[in-house]
């Protein structure tokens, strides 16, 4: 192997950059391992991987998504599909997920949404969030029914 | 010193220009053709978010610093950044000005990627292609199969001539080496979070975890496949236990390179398969597998290969002198 300076140089270099990568890749799982989730993206792109990891049962209610709808003054009700708010699913359920947390930011946005977003919504005072109606079973998916789970007043 | 002369040689042994140049036109092509087929989506959809959506991540706020942290970066900007980088990409992926064109690339796509990701939503088949980029961009990646090296021979004239096959040097194998020992530690990251997150437990695979995520993605992203084949609860658990295994061991590739036969098709089938029923695409690492093909190894051995002729029926072949 070439020793000049120049070499030696760039070896060093290539050393750096890889034992930097790979032990800041490494690192990362021991914070996988203690269930930190604190990481998220924000060392991208040094990430953790903890893609479909938590574990589901038989009987449970598949909350893939939310249901939104509008309570008008009259009492009636609209529902206000996803696609109307023009977010992508996994944004929809990050926001909708948020607002349940009682995070008021994405609370904030939630409603900023349907106010920018859904044909009269000036009209709606009350924004009803409603669980998914399917259940996993052991033979697949089974219909169940959706409740409301958080009521958020739209003044 | 021992150590030294170990991490050398793990890192800095005679390697072959082709495995790497090939490595660069994978890495390079398949960054391109997601920028064209999915960035520039991503990029308008962003910046229809409301602004407080935006939270700049620290790599971001390294890139923006100058210019203040709390506002995006103006469309003008990063779409000129994005064409950019499309410049670069091809000329990279030609070999043209390779380094320069390649560090300008890997950067411009870590800017990218990053912004994108600023606005609280992140995935995660792109992150290992941004490394494995950064890694080829300062290896050789330009000596042979680009524009560069038919540049360098026509100005300068040959020196000698070697077999492509057998072209190589120190510096060319620690970019595929990289690649190759980024993937055992993704594996075992996913491995892990299956067990930490449930209790240090194998609970996650008990064969309902699957199936909760076949019908979670149907309805998310309308996969009829992943709807059908939430039914098959015995054949859903003996997966995630074949899923496991394959995480849990992947690093054996690594001191032991004649594993990839196994670990190759069977990485194959278990992305193309997250690919086909669960809706959840990695071409990313599909694409970044080949880094554990020998290609000029593979090359030479099947120019060299001898095969057996047969004569044809009722005639002997004459004996060869």
């Amino acid at each position: 192997m070439d020793n000049s300076s120049a070499h030696i140089c760039y070896r060093i270099g290539v050393s750096v950059f890889v034992a930097a990568v790979l032990g800041a890749q490494a690192a990362t799982l021991l914070v996988t391992a203690q269930h930190g989730s604190f990481l998220r993206s924000k060392m991208f792109p040094i990430l953790e991987y903890p893609m479909y990891a938590p574990a589901h049962y038989e009987g449970e209610r598949v909350t893939a998504s939310w249901l939104l709808e509008g309570a008008l003054a009259d009492g009636k009700t609209v529902i206000i599909p996803r696609e109307q708010l023009q977010v992508d699913i996994f944004d929809f359920v990050n926001i909708v997920q948020s607002t349940l947390q009682h995070d008021r930011a994405a609370t904030g946005v939630l409603t900023g949404l349907v106010r920018e977003h859904v044909p009269g919504a000036g009209l709606i005072r009350e924004l009803r969030i409603k669980n998914y109606p399917v259940q996993l079973t052991r033979n697949g998916p089974k219909p169940m029914s959706s409740e409301i789970v958080m009521t958020i007043p739209l003044s | 010193m021992k150590l030294n002369s170990l991490w050398n040689r793990f890192w800095f042994a005679p390697a072959s220009y082709l495995d790497l140049a090939v490595l660069r036109i994978i890495a390079v092509g398949t960054q391109l053709f997601y920028m064209v087929n999915e960035q520039f989506s991503d990029l308008e959809y962003v910046y229809g978010l409301p602004h407080n959506v935006y939270k700049p991540l620290p790599l971001l706020r390294l890139f923006v610093w100058p210019q203040g942290l709390a506002d995006p970066p103006s469309s003008h900007v990063v779409f000129a950044i994005y064409a950019l980088c499309l410049i670069c990409g091809f000329a990279g992926l030609l070999g043209l000005f390779t380094n320069a064109s390649l560090v300008l690339f890997a950067l411009g796509c870590l800017f990218l990627q990053t912004f994108v990701f600023s606005f609280q939503q992140y995935h995660h088949p792109e992150a290992i292609l941004l490394l494995a980029l950064l890694a080829v961009s300062l290896g050789p990646s330009g000596r042979v199969l680009s524009l560069d090296s038919l540049w360098r021979q026509r100005r300068h004239g040959a020196v000698e001539w070697v077999g492509l096959l057998s072209y190589g040097s120190n510096y060319a194998g620690w970019p595929v080496r990289f690649v190759q020992c980024l993937f055992p530690l993704i594996y075992l990251s996913a491995a892990v979070a299956k067990v930490a997150y449930n209790h240090y437990s194998l609970d996650w695979a008990n064969g309902f975890t699957l199936q909760y995520y076949l019908i979670q993605d149907h309805i998310r992203k309308d996969v009829p496949l992943a709807w059908w084949a939430s039914q098959f609860h015995v054949l859903i658990l003996l997966s995630q236990y074949l899923v496991l295994l394959y995480q849990c061991t992947y690093w054996a590739v690594v001191p032991w390179p004649r594993l990839r036969w196994i670990y190759l098709p069977l990485g194959l089938a278990f992305h193309l398969g997250n690919y086909l029923v669960l809706d959840a695409p990695f071409p990313q690492w599909i694409a970044l597998l080949c880094v554990y093909i020998p290609w000029a190894t593979a090359l030479a051995r099947l120019a060299n290969a001898q095969i057996a002729v047969a004569a044809p029926p009722g005639r002997t072949m004459p004996e060869s002198k």
